[in-house]
């Protein structure tokens, strides 16, 4: 076997057994975010300026999609590791949006963020802010 | 041309110590024996990053890894004297190429192709040993192995200088921890610490675009670019627009393409395309994005009271410095940690 080789085997097996350990501690679990205002907080911390009027928690509390006052885009905020990302999410960020039940997935347009899905509480709810999203129905505002 | 010996083969034994020391450094942190924070993919595809650095090189770049030893031997002619390999010319290696990295690593940051590769290393929220391995894939593109045709040109053979970079990269496995507070201060004033290159991996406002030492720290205090660590300013590590993906050939080759759809975008003067390739990183020609030092300069605007602090700009030359930069390529400035592709999201 060449060092090329041995580094290559080396490398994958290192790669599994941390990652098995790290599953058997535990660490596999990502952030969730306690409720809504968790999940508020997250997102102004990466968009102070913004002002949150309605949100939406995912059903595993990972994710979280939230209209903004007077801005014309929505705000989704979801469990990256251990921490969080922030976006603001226009229709033209989407490539393609599919619902299925409680479910929505999006695909988007960011190489660097190409999917996510979000399991809302009910179809109805789900349907809302799908419409949200896509501007076919306008999100209710305190502002 | 001076003999040469054998000289270890650093990426040889390397690699079992920094597995036994991330798998103590797991143990530790899920003990709740050391501060830190460790997540499955994201140590996962840092440690293959770090895999993908060593053979991508290999399987795509064998030929730009010739090519770039092949001009620095030819460099190595015109030495007026050779050094023999000792342990005192070593060590005039190993500062000078320390030096060497300093410039190398302060560029990877501040021209945005040398970003696109470096970026890779920079993309992770999490800071702990697994962040030390997610390396970068494209290094022999950059363009910045010129940086150590000085040393070749002063007679340092180019094994010897591969060798100190190699110790170099080395010793900043251990920096890449949670684990380690502060040192003693002597230790802090000349070394590279886990502390101050927590604040290089910092996205904070304050500690954008600091600490780009290797091993000296004397570096950065040198040229202006040291920020301590603020106990009362938590890091926020990663860039500032994250990643939202744990897919390593999108992690490795984001940026890449956000170049590319930049300067095929239509309407761009020659001199546009080719600042979205090399001016600072998310410098747009119409100013439309903010990088560090707006965002330095915005922050001080909240929070005048901590302007002029290490790492911030002072409230009355803020205007002056943002005129210059504007000025220089005609459109809004940017550094580090933006994301070129949508503009800033901070």
């Amino acid at each position: 076997m060449t060092a090329f080789q041995l580094l290559v085997v080396f490398s994958v097996f290192s790669i599994s057994l941390m990652a098995f350990i790290l599953h058997r501690l535990g660490q596999s679990s990502g952030h969730i975010f306690d409720n809504e205002a968790a999940a508020i907080s997250a997102f102004l911390e990466e968009f102070p300026d913004s002002a949150v009027d309605e949100v939406a928690l995912s059903v595993d509390q990972r994710t979280a999609m939230m209209t903004l006052a007077n801005e014309p885009c929505l705000g989704l905020v979801r469990a990256m590791g251990k921490f969080t990302l922030a976006r603001k999410l226009a229709p033209e960020d989407i490539r393609a949006s599919h619902l299925r039940d409680t479910e929505l997935r999006l695909a988007l347009k960011d190489f660097a963020d190409p999917s996510f899905s979000i399991k809302f509480q009910s179809e109805e709810l789900t349907r809302r802010w799908s419409g949200y999203l896509n501007r076919q129905e306008e999100p209710k505002t305190n502002a | 041309m001076p003999e040469m010996p054998d000289l270890p083969k650093v990426e040889e034994f390397a690699g079992p110590i920094y597995m036994a020391l991330i798998l103590l450094e797991i143990f530790l942190i899920t003990g709740k024996r050391a501060k830190g924070l460790y997540e499955t993919r994201d140590a996962s595809v840092s440690v293959a990053m770090g895999l993908g650095s060593a053979v991508v090189p290999l399987l795509v770049g064998g030929a730009f890894l010739a090519g770039i030893y092949a001009i620095l031997f030819w460099f190595y002619q015109f030495a007026p004297f050779k050094w023999e390999f000792t342990i005192w010319a070593f060590l005039a290696c190993f500062l000078l190429d320390d030096l060497r990295y300093y410039w190398s690593h302060r560029f990877s940051h501040t021209i945005r192709w040398g970003w696109a590769n470096h970026v890779i290393h920079h993309s992770s929220q999490h800071y702990n040993l697994s962040t030390a391995l997610r390396q970068p894939w494209f290094s022999f593109t950059t363009g910045l192995f010129v940086l150590k045709i000085p040393l070749v040109l002063l007679g340092f053979h180019p094994a010897m200088i591969a060798f100190a970079g190699s110790v170099n990269l080395l010793y900043q496995f251990f920096i890449h921890t949670e684990t380690v507070g502060r040192l003693h201060p002597w230790i802090e004033a000349v070394f590279n610490t886990p502390s101050h290159h927590r604040v290089h991996h910092g996205r904070n406002p304050r500690y954008l675009d600091a600490n780009y030492a290797g091993v000296l720290i004397i570096w950065d205090r040198l040229f202006g670019t040291f920020v301590p660590e603020n106990d009362s300013e938590p890091v926020r590590y990663g860039i500032i627009k994250s990643l939202g993906t744990f897919n390593p050939l999108r992690v490795a080759t984001h940026e890449y393409l956000a170049i590319g759809q930049d300067m095929t975008r239509r309407g761009l003067t020659l001199k546009q395309r080719l600042a979205y390739v090399f001016a600072p990183p998310g410098w747009s020609h119409d100013g439309s994005r903010k990088g560090s030092r707006a965002l330095k300069a915005e922050f001080v605007k909240k929070h005048p009271e901590l302007a002029g602090q290490p790492g911030l700009p002072s409230l009355d030359i803020e205007s002056g410095q943002m005129a210059d930069a504007t000025s220089s390529l005609g459109a809004g400035e940017i550094t580090r940690n933006t994301s070129p592709v949508q503009g800033t999201n901070s």
